[in-house]
């Protein structure tokens, strides 16, 4: 690595850490947000594909919404307006989803309408001071993408572990691993992503230090 | 040139108990071996090199020393193998070991950190996911090939799935005392269990509290609450013979026997007071009993035994906090 | 007086299911990224902020079922669920917090208003009123899916708490440390449970 960017980069460590919603602090490996869904509806490709245009839809515009409320309303009615506007959104997503995925969207039952109600939409609401509106676009786009690249992959592995499939595709003959279809199997399978990932950016630090220590 | 000295890695106090269990599971092996075929050998075998290749991997990964005189790992997969039908599948032992490896013991810190029954994790999981393999037995004599490249057939379900479903089971009383049933490799051998109870008892690995506890509250609660077909409500002293019959299939039909006497070794999930592990004993009798009644699986108490590991902590607390001897110091949870 | 005893039966036969077999943490994962974040910080009481939730539930269950019967005839009866659900839930929660404020003077009030917002706006009530719905329950098994899904909740934070505080962190592989674990432990429970039913649960 180029000793200066080492450097650079070994200097912003902690700030990147808070602010970067892909990697370093991903909401559901760094913060466990969203999990619900995650365990027991994401057990298949399609489902986290469903999930994933849910919360596109649904994020950022709620937490858009919040920051805007949020300097006009008092911040006592916070939770109000935050979990308000995610439960009107959720009535064109919800058609808009159907359209998409006809009646598909029946296989993550209760867990589409849970998204107005997950931490990961209106967590927001618990902060003391409302959030600046260009912020809260920037963050809502940042979480909306992180936790998507976490609900596609998990799906995905699901389907391909329990079934064999991609997208009802078959790929293999055999079920690697049945329990990945099922809660249990999600909580485990989640937890072993987490840490592996947890390791990677711990990886990536002690490089990144000791590089910026060799440029030295 | 200095020659790099390897320091030698102390041996852990308690790995005796490993040791022993592992032993233990030999007479059983060689046992099923008769009843079931040499692939009794070979799935024994595959499951031992799999727990020790991820005990070498985990220390890889950890960056610490591999220690070749510690056999937890091949004691937890050899138990587990003892609880598994001859008829299963390599892949599905291979998986089981795995997960009780990485899942049930080393997630939580390994050697002595773990909360559960690693066995009991393993088995718990192979039977959710593969229960056409894992809760179907062969018949014994029935002698399988070491490579299946097709589905066995001849396969029967075992005496608790008849009692479960209000059956009376086909096995007489002279043939479940000799372990000649469909059943788990390693559970039918009454005589042999009971002189591995004995050597563990001896060796003071197994708490006679812990045991009494279990077996005593598990033969009251079944003689009160028979599980055989054909016995109606009725007072525990009544309908004697048919309640002895469902008692001993209770008793030596399934992989209670087994796990009643290899699983309550552990020194890290069983508590540490003495009232503690009484109590322990009764508590899992009685979960197993709830599953045998409600559960879905054949060895419910393996299951029992995960709700029983979670909450040994707490029965040691309240025992030592609430119980006779108090202000002695508190045992380590 | 037969219907009575009937909807009684009912009441507790549901409790139970939702407590045991139809577990919201360990079965449907409801609630679970209060109940991480819970055992992550000491200075919160689970204890009040079960109660609170089980409180609120129960309260929510009869307006829910009697919202759900109206909602009946309208064809965006699935869209508006969570809205409706979402409104009663806020109005109960005003009712709960002034009472919490007559009958708790003081600090002990304050505390317990400030618990409720995050009590009563989460999966675990929203997810259990929506399962009652989806469902087609009546009265009887609204208040004792209701009942038992706050208690058994409850149970499995006490569960998770006692995981907690057996787990080594000193042993513990860094990478594993916090919620990687604790995901662990809950899905071994998860397995637990899952030997009960033998089957996924209806989502």
């Amino acid at each position: 690595m180029n000793p200066e960017k080492a450097k650079y980069l070994a200097e912003n460590m902690e700030l990147r850490s808070r602010t970067d919603r892909l990697w370093l602090n991903n909401p559901v490996v760094m913060q466990g947000l969203g999990l619900a869904p995650l365990v027991v509806a994401a057990t298949t490709g399609r489902n986290a594909l469903i999930l994933a245009m849910a919360v596109a839809l649904l994020l950022t515009p709620t937490r858009l919404a919040g920051a805007l409320l949020g300097g006009v309303l008092p911040r006592r009615f916070s939770i109000f307006y935050y979990a308000g506007v995610a439960c009107l959104l959720y009535i064109p997503i919800y058609y808009a989803c159907l359209e998409v995925f006809g009646v598909g969207i029946r296989q993550v039952g209760i867990y589409l309408p849970l998204l107005v109600m997950d931490q990961l939409t209106i967590r927001r609401y618990a902060q003391e001071k409302a959030e600046k509106p260009l912020r809260a676009l920037r963050r809502g786009i940042a979480i909306t993408v992180g936790y998507g690249m976490v609900l596609l992959l998990v799906g995905f592995l699901r389907e391909f572990l329990a079934a064999g499939t991609l997208l009802d595709e078959p790929v293999l003959s055999v079920r690697l691993f049945p329990l990945a279809a099922q809660p249990a199997g999600g909580f485990l399978l989640v937890g072993a992503i987490c840490a592996a990932w947890r390791g990677c950016i711990r990886w990536y630090k002690k490089h990144v230090n000791m590089e910026a220590k060799r440029g030295v | 040139m200095t020659k790099r000295v390897k320091a030698a890695i102390p041996r852990r106090e308690d790995a005796a108990v490993y040791t022993d269990l592992l032993w233990m599971t030999l007479p059983l092996l060689a046992f099923s071996t008769y009843l079931y075929g040499p692939r009794c050998l070979t799935l024994y075998g595959v499951a031992l090199v799999t727990a020790n290749l991820c005990d070498r991997l985990v220390a890889l990964l950890r960056r610490r020393p591999f220690e070749s005189r510690e056999f937890s790992n091949e004691a937890f997969a050899a138990m587990l193998m003892m609880l598994m039908p001859a008829s299963v599948s390599y892949y599905v032992v291979v998986v089981s070991v795995v997960a009780l490896v990485l899942v049930g013991k080393e997630a939580f810190g390994g050697y002595g950190a773990y909360i559960f029954h690693p066995t009991a994790v393993g088995y718990a999981l192979a039977a959710i996911s593969w229960p056409e393999q894992v809760c179907r037995y062969p018949q014994p004599f029935n002698y399988l090939p070491l490579i299946m490249t097709e589905e066995p057939t001849g396969l029967s379900e075992s005496v608790f799935a008849t009692l479960r479903s209000n059956g009376i089971p086909n096995v007489s009383a002279l043939n479940l005392f000799l372990g000649n049933y469909a059943g788990p490799m390693g559970a039918s051998a009454v005589m042999i269990l009971a002189a591995a109870a004995l050597y563990l008892r001896v060796r003071r690995r197994l708490s006679l509290r812990a045991l009494g506890g279990f077996w005593g509250t598990y033969i009251l609660l079944f003689w009160i609450m028979p599980r055989l077909g054909g016995i109606p409500l009725s007072m525990p002293w009544e309908y004697l013979p048919e309640r002895l019959e469902a008692l001993i299939y209770e008793l030596l039909g399934g992989s209670v026997l087994f796990a009643g006497v290899f699983l309550l070794c552990d020194p890290y999930t069983v508590p540490k007071h003495p009232l503690s592990r009484l109590l322990f004993g009764i508590m899992l009798a009685i979960f197993t009993l709830f599953y045998s009644y409600y559960g879905s699986y054949e060895a419910g108490v393996c299951f029992a035994f995960l709700f029983a590991n979670c909450v040994s902590g707490w029965v040691d607390r309240m025992v030592i906090r609430h119980g006779p001897g108090r202000g002695r110091k508190e045992a380590r949870a | 007086m037969s219907i009575v005893i009937g909807g009684l039966a009912q009441f507790f036969l549901y409790t139970v299911a939702a407590f045991a077999a139809q577990n919201a943490v360990f079965g449907r994962s409801l609630g679970i990224t209060s109940i991480v974040q819970m055992v992550e910080d000491p200075d919160r009481d689970s204890v009040l902020f079960c109660l609170l939730l089980t409180l609120v539930q129960l309260i929510s269950a009869p307006l829910c079922w009697a919202a759900n019967l109206a909602m009946a005839p309208l064809s965006l009866r699935v869209v508006l669920r969570p809205l409706t659900f979402f409104v009663i839930s806020a109005l109960v929660m005003g009712a709960v917090s002034l009472l919490c404020r007559r009958l708790f003077k003081g600090a002990r009030g304050e505390k317990m208003a400030r618990m409720l917002p995050p009590a009563t706006f989460n999966t675990c009530v929203l997810g259990t009123l929506l399962i009652c719905a989806v469902q087609s329950f009546n009265l009887s098994q609204y208040l004792g899916f209701a009942l038992g899904s706050g208690v058994g909740y409850f149970v499995s934070v006490l569960l998770v708490m006692e995981g907690h505080r057996k787990i080594d962190r000193r042993s513990v592989p860094a990478s594993f440390r916090g919620m990687p674990v604790m995901l662990i432990y809950i899905g071994i429970l998860a397995l637990a449970v899952y030997g009960f039913t033998g089957h996924g649960l209806a989502i």
